[in-house]
């Protein structure tokens, strides 16, 4: 693919659509694309918008519907993504159980995507269950960036990002990096049959 | 694979000028053909090259597309390009500006490529010094980052230290005891009510069980009076409960911030890219995780250092040495990391520490006395 892909992912209301407005006031476009499991050929709906970087190139941002979690390590495992940014209400009473939901997905997979979690609704997300959200995670062997954010505040997504692609620079080995081609390339016209 | 290396490039002038030279830094030997023997000699040529910005070579690209040649192909280019399919493995597309590093990068990128379809064995890789997808990711995160407010260090001028001199390593530990953060560290230790602090400029207020402090005063001022040493102070600092109260809030409304910001903003002033003489600065750890960055005052390169020092064990001049950055912008950020108890503490990879230090284990202390309460109450 001729794209360095971010997904971002996280249930109804934990703020996927919002950060991609504030990173990319741009439109976005919407992708179907195929998820096989088993037998079955499973269209998942991506919103898709392109970051523009200067002197870098773009840096495409994908989000992936909450309706489709289960299929996740599917999804994933088919279509690999640089970096993983994992978004969700801080300030919901099931904030671990989604966050164990989503953590035991990306987990499953043979090498797990680089991840970074955004714990949105900071006004309504006490202490006591950040330190718990943060124990999830120790649980799961994760030592990724875990931030209260206001996903409408550029600041604060911006520097999540930030430390999504510094986390993918220090783990992600050479070949690795090359075989998403990087900013160097833009996006193409060439569709795949990953899409339908 | 025919020796030399034939690369055709067609009107890629600053293209053609950094392949040559980086060829030739390779010991590779190659033939450049003009634009105009590009016709003849594209038939033959292992790659080629296309700056299709300029008019004749795009129409030059577009010819090519359509034929059936199959060669590597470099393109030069300012944005999109669609490739057929039976190029995608074989092409590869740079932007605008071309650098030194885009084009090793390309050149890289095409030998593997080749090499991946059978196609050369003689197209060998050209090492960059740093490969151009990871410095474009740090591009990237830099352009991200903007310009946040945040504390500012000037290092460049300060020697850099090994971590066998004993000497030098002894005059950079500081007390943290001397200063306010010390204070802040021992009062949260022993208490968990509220707790004032008079100061000359006004007050803080801690309330360790839910986290929060409150700021009487200018933050400059904070900033000033978290890099002064104690003993300065005199009779005019007072800590204590309640009683206090009264006399160090004024009018004016607080400023909150968490006591983990505050501790955060105090040990990295009193630090001045000093580390904590508790702390073994050349000892290897790892973070056990991130310090919430949103929410704390920026310093620079801390998103890097926070990176690296949560991928491996290491030890601080490993992670200075790792970033290129002066080793006091990690001694700084260690002494921080240390007073918030990110570093993992046990040696079973991911650290089980409490995420917060000691707060939590004291909060669930307090919540087992409250429910202690509660049942003496039924009983």
């Amino acid at each position: 693919m001729n794209e360095f892909p971010i997904l971002l992912v996280g249930p109804d209301g934990g703020g996927k659509t919002s950060a991609l407005r504030t990173l990319c006031q741009r439109e976005s476009t919407r992708r179907r694309m195929v998820v096989v499991n088993g037998d079955k050929r499973i269209a998942v709906g991506v919103e898709q918008a392109a970051l523009k970087i200067p002197d870098v190139g773009e840096l495409a941002l994908r989000l992936y519907p909450a309706g489709r979690s289960a299929l996740l390590g599917h999804f994933l495992r088919q279509m690999p993504h640089a970096g993983v940014l994992l978004l969700l209400d801080g300030g919901d009473e099931s904030a671990i159980e989604q966050l164990r939901h989503y953590l035991k997905q990306l987990t499953s997979m043979t090498e797990p995507p680089t991840l970074a979690i955004g714990l949105t609704q900071a006004a309504r997300l006490s202490r006591k269950r950040f330190d718990g959200l943060a124990h999830q995670a120790a649980d799961f062997g994760l030592r990724c960036p875990l931030f209260r954010i206001d996903e409408t505040r550029y600041e604060d997504v911006a520097l999540l990002l930030e430390s999504l692609l510094l986390t993918i620079h220090v783990t992600m080995d050479e070949e690795t990096l090359d075989g998403f081609s990087s900013f160097t390339e833009p996006l193409s016209s060439v569709s795949s049959d990953l899409y339908s | 694979m025919r020796e030399p290396l034939s690369i055709a490039v067609g009107q890629a002038g600053a293209a053609k000028k950094m392949l040559r030279r980086m060829l030739r830094s390779e010991s590779l030997r190659a033939l450049f053909k003009s634009h105009d023997e590009l016709e003849e000699c594209a038939l033959h040529a292992d790659c080629l090259v296309f700056d299709i910005t300029d008019p004749l070579a795009n129409r030059r690209w577009r010819m090519f597309r359509a034929g059936r040649r199959m060669a590597g192909v470099i393109i030069v280019a300012d944005g999109a390009v669609s490739l057929p399919p039976r190029l995608q493995a074989r092409a590869v597309v740079l932007q605008k500006p071309l650098s030194p590093d885009s084009v090793a990068w390309g050149l890289r990128k095409l030998a593997r490529l080749m090499n991946e379809a059978g196609m050369a064995d003689g197209l060998r890789p050209v090492e960059a010094s740093f490969s151009l997808p990871r410095l474009n990711l740090l591009r990237a995160a830099d352009w991200l980052h903007g310009k946040r407010n945040g504390l500012t260090a000037r290092y460049a001028s300060m020697a850099e230290i090994g971590p066998d001199d004993e000497e030098h390593l002894r005059h950079l530990a500081f007390d943290p005891d001397e200063y306010l953060v010390g204070l802040l560290r021992n009062v949260l230790a022993r208490d968990e009510r509220a707790i004032f602090i008079r100061v000359p400029e006004g007050g803080i207020q801690l309330n360790p069980y839910v986290g929060i402090a409150m700021l009487y005063g200018d933050l400059l001022d904070v900033k000033a009076l978290c890099g002064k040493r104690l003993k300065e102070f005199g009779s005019s600092l007072e800590v204590g409960g309640e009683e206090l109260r009264s006399r160090i809030v004024p009018g004016q409304s607080p400023r909150h911030l968490s006591i983990e910001a505050l501790l955060w903003l105090a040990t990295l002033i009193a630090a001045r890219g000093r580390f904590p003489d508790s702390l073994d600065i050349a000892a290897p750890r790892r973070l056990a995780r991130w310090p919430d960055l949103p929410r704390l005052l920026d310093a620079p390169h801390v998103a890097r250092i926070c990176a690296l020092w949560a991928s491996d064990e290491l030890n601080a001049f490993e992670v200075a040495s790792g970033l290129g950055i002066h080793q006091r912008h990690v001694f700084g950020f260690a002494s921080a990391a240390h007073m918030l108890g990110l570093f993992a503490t046990g040696s079973d990879g991911v650290a089980r520490a409490a995420p917060d230090g000691g707060w939590l284990a004291r909060r669930i202390l307090s919540g087992t006395k409250v429910f202690s309460r509660v049942l003496r109450g039924v009983r």
